[in-house]
């Protein structure tokens, strides 16, 4: 692809291309959906969105990391406070609007990116794995040390899209009482963790509900009821007053996807630059040997840091997008299981290849799917239901680990070398 | 006994390096100079400390004592990232390219020092960084060619022999353009043709380039050096020129002493 272009420029108008073909297909396919895919198609994005940064992290620059659900949370917690809390832009004066807090939630992501890669540049392997463990247990627990500002345990419930002419001025509290008890009848059929659904910070120790517990806290109950279309402009259209202004044939599903397709494009865009050129090799050779990439000029800390604060920056617009999916952000919407399960579909996607970023997105919206529709055959027990999920991805990870370390993408890849008789190129 | 010889204004020189590693004293006082534009080569038998000397010029090791002076200026806190930026580069013991890269990409990394664009205009793939990558390739290229492994140039260095995975690693070295160039055991593993080629090179590179050969193939050395630097145990113990050292009954005896352990 690249070797067929050769003039200044020639990287921006390809990958710009190819990124726009990409989104424009999508968005054509989301809006001939039902709203049940339309959610689905969102999360693959979003998915997509924080493994992009994890094939660079992961993949490219060699470093582990069990916490990209922690930086996803900082994007999420971000957009949802800046959203609810801020009624203009600081300096600029003008009146906020979501993307503001995207924007944030990227600048955000960033910055925390830089912090933790400036510590983790300096830890190998284990002490990595253990920092970036001790942040995705660590960083949701923040929500409930601050409830006034971040909802405590029962999170903080936000209005998709972002409400015309913004939220109330923060006096009258927004967010839902610490108790999920107080939750209306009304409110809990939002897309939004029912009081069963939120999972304790012990359970996701446990890892029970791994890796289902995204899932099951965007639908609470993936049912008929679901795929009515009458059940599904629930997410809190209604609670905030907006409805109104909203056109009958709105479909918040199909908005979200939206975003998260857009979104998703923007991170592909950026992530195809940075691998595809330069910075893709500097993360490689880093990788590879950081003394000879010392003596080739390449500041191995630096190279290591970029690739934190790179990851970061799309774990937290992954993150400010999954707020806008689920209506809302909480602890329990971003532990542990979704920082594992980041890592389960980088390595079953191919921890080396942009492709293997959302081919690991959609294994992993697929797969609960597809073991949950065995169940209901099978007349599993709920027990089982939750966990074969789990069982099924630590399976694949080690089958995948053994035989094919390059995971799908990589597989393939070698399949075609060897007919072609061609060096593998990755990514 | 102290070896010093009276340089005048050598490029690149040691003052009194002492160096202590898990508690072990491997350089011990020593104090080396090269003179601009020459090929000054450093021999010793096995953990004479050699690489060790390339580590500390390059700064992956830091000297308890002792400094390190290039046109006669002190170098502080030596990065060795930065290292190209002084004019300086070096190849290491072995080959040391990396795996996942193309004979050409690794090539390329060679002239990291020279990309000026930063991340953010990668990130957005400005017109001038693909400028930027196509005047790399074309110099690594010509360097490639000059080393004759052009036509490898797309290969991973898991497919090509030895002796091209040294030359390729050679011209990473030589891509940034380096006054000086510091080649760690660059006849290791090649066959005599190819040494020959290899003294050719080397002798082609002066006197526009300075080069520090640390090497234990005495034919190349005696061959190419103007000037010999003897190491033993941490210690200068001779320097010269090839006639001078050929003959020196301490270097004889630290060679001797090695091939008796051996
Ligand atoms: N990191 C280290 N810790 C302890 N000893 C070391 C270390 N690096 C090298 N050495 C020792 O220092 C001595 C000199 O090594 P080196 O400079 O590689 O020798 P040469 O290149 O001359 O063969 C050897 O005895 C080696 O074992
Ligand atoms: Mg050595």
């Amino acid at each position: 692809m690249t070797s067929l272009l050769r003039f200044p420029g020639a990287r921006l108008v390809s990958h710009a291309a190819f990124v726009i073909i990409i989104w424009f297909l999508v968005m054509r396919l989301n809006d001939s959906v039902d709203p049940l895919a339309n959610y689905y198609i969102a999360l693959v994005a979003m998915y997509a969105t924080a493994m992009f940064g994890m094939v660079i992290l992961v993949g490219l620059s060699g470093q582990v990391s069990l916490g990209n659900g922690a930086l996803m949370a900082v994007g999420g917690y971000v957009f949802a406070v800046t959203s609810l809390h801020w009624q203009t832009v600081p300096i600029l004066g003008v009146p906020w609007n979501g993307w503001w807090s995207m924007v944030f939630a990227a600048v955000g992501g960033i910055v925390v990116g830089l912090l933790i890669g400036g510590i983790a540049a300096r830890l190998r392997g284990p002490y990595l794995a253990g920092l970036t463990l001790g942040l995705a247990v660590g960083v949701p627990a923040i929500a409930n040390r601050f409830p006034e500002l971040l909802g405590g345990e029962s999170g903080l419930m936000l209005t998709v899209p972002y409400p015309e002419g913004g939220y109330a001025p923060v006096e009258e509290e927004v967010f839902v009482d610490s108790s999920a008890d107080t939750l209306s009848g009304d409110a809990s059929t939002m897309a939004v963790p029912s009081a069963d659904a939120a999972v304790s910070p012990d359970d996701m120790l446990t890892m029970d509900n791994f890796p289902t517990t995204d899932a099951s806290a965007a639908v609470p109950s993936v049912d008929a009821s679901v795929i009515d279309p009458g059940a599904t402009d629930m997410s809190g259209v209604d609670l905030s007053g907006t409805g109104d202004l909203i056109d009958a044939s709105f479909i918040i599903e199909r908005w979200q996807a939206g975003l998260a397709i857009t979104v998703a494009c923007i991170a592909a865009f950026i992530a195809l630059n940075l691998v595809r050129g330069r910075q893709g090799r500097v993360w490689r050779a880093v990788r590879d040997d950081s003394v000879a990439a010392a003596v080739a000029g390449i500041s191995p800390a630096k190279a290591k840091v970029s690739a934190f604060a790179v990851s970061s920056l799309f774990a937290a617009l992954a993150g400010a997008v999954f707020a806008q999916i689920l209506s809302y952000v909480g602890p329990g919407a971003f532990g542990l299981g979704l920082s594992l399960s980041l890592l389960v579909g980088v390595v079953l996607g191919g921890r080396s290849s942009l492709l293997g970023a959302v081919i690991g997105g959609l294994l992993l919206v697929w797969l609960p799917e597809f073991v949950l529709s065995l169940s209901e055959k099978g007349g599993w027990g709920d027990q089982i239901t939750n966990n074969a999920p789990n069982l099924i991805y630590g399976l694949l990870v080690v089958l995948v680990v053994l035989l094919a370390p390059g995971g799908i993408v990589g597989s393939v890849q070698m399949l075609i070398a060897k007919v072609t008789r061609r060096a593998p190129k990755g990514v | 006994m102290r070896y010093v010889l009276p340089l005048t204004d050598p490029v690149l020189s040691t003052r009194s390096i002492c160096v202590t590693l898990s508690g072990l004293r491997i350089l011990d006082d020593v104090s080396i100079g090269i003179p601009k534009g020459t090929v000054t080569g450093l021999i010793g038998p096995n953990g004479a400390g050699k690489t060790t000397v390339f580590n500390v010029i390059s700064g992956f090791v830091k000297p308890d004592s002792g400094e390190i002076r290039v046109d006669g200026r002190k170098l502080k806190h030596i990065h060795p990232h930065r290292l190209t930026e002084l004019g300086i580069a070096r190849t290491l013991q072995g080959v040391g390219l990396f795996p996942s890269l193309t004979a050409l990409e690794n090539v390329m990394l060679g002239g990291s020092s020279r990309v000026k664009s930063g991340i953010i205009a990668q990130a957005l793939a400005m017109p001038w960084t693909d400028t930027e990558q196509a005047d790399l390739r074309e110099r690594a290229l010509a360097i490639m060619t000059e080393l004759g492994v052009e036509s490898d140039a797309s290969r991973l260095p898991g497919e090509l022999p030895y002796p091209i995975q040294k030359r390729v690693a050679l011209a990473r070295a030589l891509v940034s353009d380096p006054k000086i160039l510091l080649l760690d055991e660059p006849a290791g593993g090649i066959s005599a043709g190819d040494m020959a080629d290899l003294a050719r090179l080397i002798m082609s590179w002066v006197p526009k380039r300075t080069v520090l050969l640390v090497e234990h193939h005495m034919e190349l050395v005696m061959k190419v050096c103007d000037l010999i630097w003897v190491l033993d145990a941490g210690k200068v113990i001779a320097a010269g020129t090839p006639e001078v050292v050929r003959q020196d009954p301490a270097v004889l005896a630290a060679y001797l002493g090695q091939e008796g352990a051996a």
